[in-house]
């Protein structure tokens, strides 16, 4: 186990470039998808909405190179690292619709394609996101190369799991922490599986799980979108199905589940082929849907009420809408997220730039992506940092998070 | 698998509590920094939170995009590289441009990587 899974199927690693395609649903066909556009619909877009589209493509190409009055760069990741003129934080004002509004972005296919984005990251819709957030994702890096593992982000946990094993970290799952107090001079970890003490604790806990588990712990003042993971195992996949796989659906009426999903993802497109001949293979195709819009509460009661094998249901039925094939299915494995994301909303920056910090006179410090961003590079500089603040409390001051390489 | 049934007071120099990526990651800084005694606590069966694994197919997120120079990822880029990921990867598009013309039974599809390169 200490040779990782990660490590023995490395060569499965793959930068997945075009290998996503878009359905477009209103009109009945299948959309180009290349590294320019994304899955924006540009194909079906007519002449007025393509220079509406083209006009906010340099738009954003403008801004990704805009620099502030504090020199740093408007729009980067990690998010703590831009710039704090307040002529870009303006805009965290804002919501994503009122600058797609002010700016005079008008177009139906432009706004979806936009929709599409920061729901597909941050499970949240045009009216809720941060118009900041909104240009962030477009300025803040280039969006053409991946790193795709079959298992997803899993391979890296795995990694980084077997690094910790190797080097002693006690690993413990199932423990659902009840209390973190002050104890002495050190910091006391309640739960029902048993107390742990410790000099100082990281607290890398959703902030509303923290809110009501760390004594002294700021309140918890966040809207979280609930998700749905759902795999759809079919034992032949259609040879031509893409590696991801986007529905447009136009203007015409969906349903509450289909409203949310944002297409899925194909696990044999990780298999080495044996043959160059098309034939089918049993396949994971795993659905995600966000439910961005609207109170999430009622979405949250929405997705507790619903029968297991109904949520099976709809995502079969979203999967099979865009599998060029008949879809023969052998099983359904359906994860429901309640508070899987919580949501950049205007006002973000705020709590970027002044971070909640510490509890517990600072031997508690805490690190999570929702200080910012829900990205893996958000949960890494805000994990990494907290973990420096411990370190340097410790008498470690070389523990420094760098943003660029030492010169 | 002893050690994953915890016994009371456990006493440890620094307890990182939950195990989604920011609490591996910052687990990780710890072992790199050089502290000793480490625990990681995560309340489900499994570790990774909203990146869990699904065995074979993901059970949350599914990709992170390569680190470009236009961020300040410097450390990000290092921790994948020390993880085994990294340029020897990577694929420079566009390699291959998909067909113009999408109808339903007409188009490439096209995954790159080292090994993986596929158009029909």
């Amino acid at each position: 186990m200490a040779v990782t899974i990660f490590e023995r199927f490395w060569w499965e690693i793959v930068t997945v470039v075009l290998g996503r395609r878009l359905y477009d649903l209103e009109a009945g066909r299948w959309r180009r998808v290349d590294a320019d556009h994304g899955v924006a619909p540009v194909e079906a877009m007519g002449a007025e909405e393509r220079r509406e589209y083209d006009r906010f493509r340099r738009d954003m190409a403008r801004r990704a190179g805009l620099v502030g009055r504090d020199g740093r760069r408007a729009f980067a990741l990690p998010v703590a690292a831009c710039s704090r003129d307040a002529a870009f934080v303006a805009d965290d004002a804002l919501s994503a619709e009122a600058w797609l509004d002010r700016e005079g972005y008008v177009g139906a296919k432009l706004r979806w394609f936009v929709d599409y984005c920061v729901r597909d990251d941050y499970g949240t819709g045009l009216r809720d996101c941060s118009a900041w957030v909104m240009l962030h994702y477009f300025c803040a890096r280039d969006e053409d190369e991946l790193y795709a593992f079959p298992d997803g982000l899993g391979a890296v946990v795995a990694a980084l799991e077997a690094r910790l094993r190797a080097a002693g970290c006690a690993i413990r799952r199932g423990v659902r922490v009840a209390t973190i107090a002050a104890d002495g001079d050190g910091v006391r970890v309640a739960s029902e599986a048993g107390a742990y003490v410790a000099e100082r604790v990281v607290c890398a806990l959703p902030r509303r799980v923290a809110a009501a588990v760390v004594d002294g712990a700021p309140a918890d003042d966040r809207r979280y979108a609930p998700w749905v993971v759902a795999t759809v195992r079919t034992p032949a996949v259609d040879d031509r199905c893409a590696w991801d796989t986007v529905v447009y659906r136009g203007a015409g009426a969906s349903g509450w589940f289909s409203a949310a999903a944002l297409g899925f993802v194909n696990s044999a497109h990780f298999r080495r082929r044996r043959s160059c001949l098309p034939r089918p293979r049993p396949a994971a195709l795993t659905l995600y849907a966000a439910f961005a819009d609207g109170d999430e509460d009622a979405a949250r009661a929405r997705l507790a009420g619903a029968p297991r094998d109904e949520l099976a249901r709809l995502a079969t039925a979203e999967v099979a809408a865009a599998h060029p094939k008949g879809l023969a299915v052998d099983g359904v494995d359906v994860r429901v997220l309640p508070y899987a994301m919580a949501k950049p909303t205007p006002g973000l920056l705020g709590g970027v730039f002044a971070p909640r910090g510490d509890a517990l006179g600072g031997r508690v410090v805490f690190g999570h992506s929702d200080a910012s961003l829900p990205l893996f590079e958000e949960a890494h500089y805000w994990g990494t940092t907290a973990a420096d603040a411990v370190c340097r409390a410790r008498g470690d001051a070389g523990a420094v998070f760098r943003l660029e390489a030492p010169p | 698998m002893a050690h994953d049934n915890p016994s009371p007071d456990n006493a440890f120099d620094v307890v990182v509590v939950g195990g989604g990526l920011a609490g591996l990651c910052a687990a990780y800084r710890l072992v790199t920094r050089g502290v000793k005694r480490i625990a990681l606590l995560e309340a489900e069966d499994a570790l990774g939170g909203n990146a869990q694994s699904g065995g074979d197919c993901p059970r949350g997120a599914g990709y992170v995009p390569v680190p470009t120079r236009r961020s300040k990822l410097y450390e990000f880029a290092a921790l994948l590289r020390d993880l085994g990921i990294d340029a020897r990867h990577v694929v420079r598009p566009p390699v291959e441009r998909l067909s113009a013309s999408c109808g339903r039974d007409d188009f490439r599809e096209i995954l790159v990587g080292n090994r993986y390169r596929r158009a029909r």
